[in-house]
């Protein structure tokens, strides 16, 4: 296959920080390339230097041999280049038509005053049906698609200008299995017509599925690039994290004790019906679920941040009424949040602040503030969770994700919390620290506190879990122990299906024939 | 402001009340609108600024209609006829008129408010909450923050503080004027987004803020001794605010690329 891309020890500063320093892509037409790193490793500087987002300091740029410069996303576009971003939201016009999202590009800098309706519908289904997704209708719009339909409306605007490259960063991580695999096929289409591909992703099964190659990135430099049919994930973690990865993600067994949390017939006004589950000391239960099935709803509604919730929960024993966070704090909860940004930190704020602000009184034992204390327990979990920040009066907006998770879940440890609640801990996490995270659950966990994992990462929550809750419309729908559950078996309860079909089977027979004929 | 400013008047002058009840009850005015401000905002739900935005025109329009239009001073005549019973008293002038060790009163009183804020707001757990209440609502009440409770109580403060405002401004000319508060707004605003930027602190502190109101009082009395016309005044302090907002946002920027 002809060569289409290659860029050549890219370089890229910010102020006196180095992203990038020697950063290599090579793309052959038709060609799917899965671009890996941890967070920091410069994927996201090099995707930002092909779109033309950046421009870069040093290195080149060829495409299809001929060195090009990309200074702006304009010309990245005019080269055939273009990107569907993980935040689609950002790049769809929500009260614009699909079609008119699709061309928007050509309008946006066309010469035509004048626009025909009908050219662009007719424009837009013609992409739509070359993805085979011709059941957008294109005058709806766009605010009302699905994520993966939005999805598919940018790639549609790539197609229309003949695209030769389109960057997929991160695409899958809001979508639904099946959605996944619809846009993989849709990736694979592209491949076959000869459009380069060039793929981002944290989960590693889905780049051994779409990838014809890999380039590993590690701290602002070109690792190593591998042929996917002939490398393991292994081979690609230890080039990622740039050492062996000891079998961190499998199960360990440990003790678990009385039952500390008990919680029957919780339902709130939405979502949730009838849920009843409990979690022994020093037991970690996974509760797994596609995304939209109820996991973040449960674990607000158990912290006490949902209203109108009905059911019964105790914790310890003891009966607890949950109104607000403020009580299941002192009833021994924690809660690290889905959303750690936005609802688990104060992002501008010290990491030395945001560790004591749950236990406030702690570290204020009469009038004012014990800033010593404040700073020592910092130290202390710094030390602890192995989280890299410079100081205790670090702001955490210069923490990278997995290290702001850190202190997400640091700052409960003063509290010395019974039940810990984790919604999706290792979302956009790098695989360094989801480690790191693990470690530490499985730590709390062998103290004998309580811990209930939240997670659509089945393997993930296969891995650190003794017990699965499968979640499926806002009901747990299944509970196998450790040695039942197997991918195959949570994806199948969680996506509504049941197993044992055949006594089902027997049973509608029996109804047939059971009908008077 | 200009509410407890009249109505601080009034209640010497139309009602010839005693100085404790003077001082009182235009605080507890203080604390009504705060209450009808948080009320607004946590139970209802109204955005913050657009809550106390209304409230603004109703209070202004409250001082005016109660004083219908006039400003209050010594023995008024009454539009009922005859005049006023009442004068501000002597007591009562003092406070925003007299001396204390080579100082004027006010000057004290803002000292000991703007150490008791700076106090509170950096050395104590209230100050710690009131912070990240501001900085992040949703995650200081996933830590356990009633944050409807702290908003109430902000605003009562908020309230008690401009009826304090209103009090000193009334002892100092010796009258209730109408729409007193009115120009002190923008300068308020002001004088924290100055102290935001200046100090470094990367929020709004309370001696930055003590540093901005300083600035514009200096700057605002250094052009009235120049004869610059009062209606000019206004380019001035908006010009002072738009700096001070570059600066701050400005800052923001920066802070945000390191990361």
């Amino acid at each position: 296959m002809a060569q289409l891309l290659d860029m050549q020890a890219i370089g890229k500063r910010f102020g006196h920080v180095t992203a990038l320093e020697n950063g290599q892509l090579e793309l052959e037409k038709g060609e799917v390339h899965a671009l890996l790193g941890v967070n920091g490793a410069g994927k996201s500087t090099m995707i930002k230097i092909l779109s033309g987002v950046y421009g870069q300091d040093s290195g080149e740029i060829r495409l299809d041999g001929k060195v090009i410069s990309l200074r702006s996303p304009k010309q990245a576009k005019e080269h055939g280049i273009y990107c569907v971003y993980q935040e689609v939201d950002t790049a769809i016009v929500a009260d614009l038509t699909v079609a008119e999202n699709i061309l928007m590009d050509s309008f946006a800098s066309g010469s035509n005053f004048l626009l025909s309706k009908q050219k662009i519908n007719k424009q837009a289904k013609e992409a739509l049906v070359q993805l085979q997704s011709e059941e957008i209708a294109v005058t709806r719009k766009a605010g009302t698609l699905t994520l993966a339909e939005k999805q598919l409306v940018l790639i549609a605007r790539a197609l229309v200008h003949s695209a030769k490259l389109i960057i997929f960063d991160e695409p899958t991580a809001p979508l639904s299995l099946t959605e996944s695999d619809k846009l993989f096929s849709v990736i694979r289409k592209l491949s076959s017509e000869g459009v380069g591909c060039v793929f981002i992703s944290h989960r590693l099964p889905e780049v051994f599925e779409i990838s014809d190659r890999i380039t590993v990135m590690r701290e602002g430099k070109w690792v190593n690039t591998f042929v996917t049919a002939e490398s393991d994930s292994e081979q690609i973690i230890e080039a990622m994290l740039g050492e062996t990865l000891s079998h961190e993600l499998e199960y360990q067994t440990h003790a678990t004790g009385e039952n500390l949390l008990e919680v029957r017939g919780l339902s709130d006004s939405g979502k949730l019906k009838d849920i009843s589950l409990s979690v022994k000391a020093g037991e970690i239960v996974g509760i797994v679920g596609l995304v939209g099935a109820g996991k973040t709803e449960l674990a607000k509604a158990l912290f006490g941040v949902s209203s109108s919730v009905s059911g019964s929960v105790e914790v310890a024993g003891k009966q607890v009424r949950i109104k607000h966070p403020e009580d299941a704090i002192r009833a021994g909860m924690a809660l690290i949040p889905e959303e750690r940004r936005k609802e688990g930190l104060f992002v501008h704020e010290t990491l030395r602040a945001n560790a004591s602000f749950p236990n406030l009184r702690k570290f204020s034992t009469k009038l004012f503030m014990n800033k010593a204390a404040e700073n020592r327990f910092a130290e202390d979990i710094i030390d602890k969770l192995k989280i890299k920040t410079g100081d205790t009066e670090t702001p955490l907006v210069h923490l990278s994700g997995g290290n702001q998770q850190k202190v997400a879940i640091g700052k409960w440890m003063s509290l010395d919390s019974l039940l810990y609640l984790f919604d999706e801990p290792t979302k956009g996490v790098d695989i360094g620290a989801k480690v790191d995270i693990f470690k530490l659950i499985r730590e709390l966990a062998g103290s004998g506190k309580a811990c209930l994992y939240f997670s659509s990462e089945i393997h993930e929550a296969i891995g650190i879990s003794d017990r699965i809750l499968v979640m499926c419309d806002g009901q747990i729908v299944k509970e196998l122990s450790r040695q039942e559950a197997t991918q195959e078996r949570i994806l199948l309860y969680a996506s509504g299906g049941k197993e044992e079909l055949t006594p089902n089977e027997k049973l509608s027979e029996r109804e047939r024939s059971s009908v008077p004929v | 402001m200009s509410l407890s400013t009249v109505v601080t008047a009034s209640l010497m002058v139309w009602y010839d009340m005693p100085l404790w009840l003077v001082l009182l009850l235009p605080l507890l005015i203080g604390v009504a609108v705060g209450l009808v401000n948080s009320f607004l905002i946590t139970v209802i739900g109204i955005p913050d600024l657009l809550a106390t935005l209304s409230m603004m025109y109703i209070v202004a329009g409250l001082h005016r209609t109660y004083t219908e239009g006039y400003s209050i001073y010594n023995n008024m005549p009454l539009t009922s006829g005859g005049t006023a019973p009442g004068q501000l008293s002597e007591a009562f002038l003092w406070i925003g008129q007299g001396q204390m060790l080579g100082l004027p009163v006010p000057v004290w009183i803002m000292v000991v408010m703007v150490l008791a804020a700076y106090v509170i707001l950096n050395h104590t757990r209230w100050g710690r909450i009131l912070y990240m209440t501001g900085g992040n609502a949703e995650a200081a009440t996933l830590s356990g923050i009633n944050v409807k409770r702290v908003k109430t109580s902000a605003y009562i403060i908020s309230g008690v503080f401009a009826s304090m405002a209103g009090i000193l401004f009334t002892a100092r000319v010796g009258s209730g004027q109408i729409d007193a508060g009115a120009p002190l707004l923008m300068e308020a605003v002001a004088a924290v987004f100055v102290g935001y930027s200046v100090l470094g602190a990367g929020k709004p502190n309370a001696l930055g803020t003590f540093f901005g109101a300083a600035v514009i009082g200096i700057l605002l009395n250094g052009l009235t001794i120049q004869n610059l016309p009062y209606y000019a005044f206004d380019i001035i302090k908006g010009a002072v605010l738009v700096a001070a907002l570059a600066v701050t946002y400005v800052y923001a920027k920066n802070k945000f690329s390191k990361s």
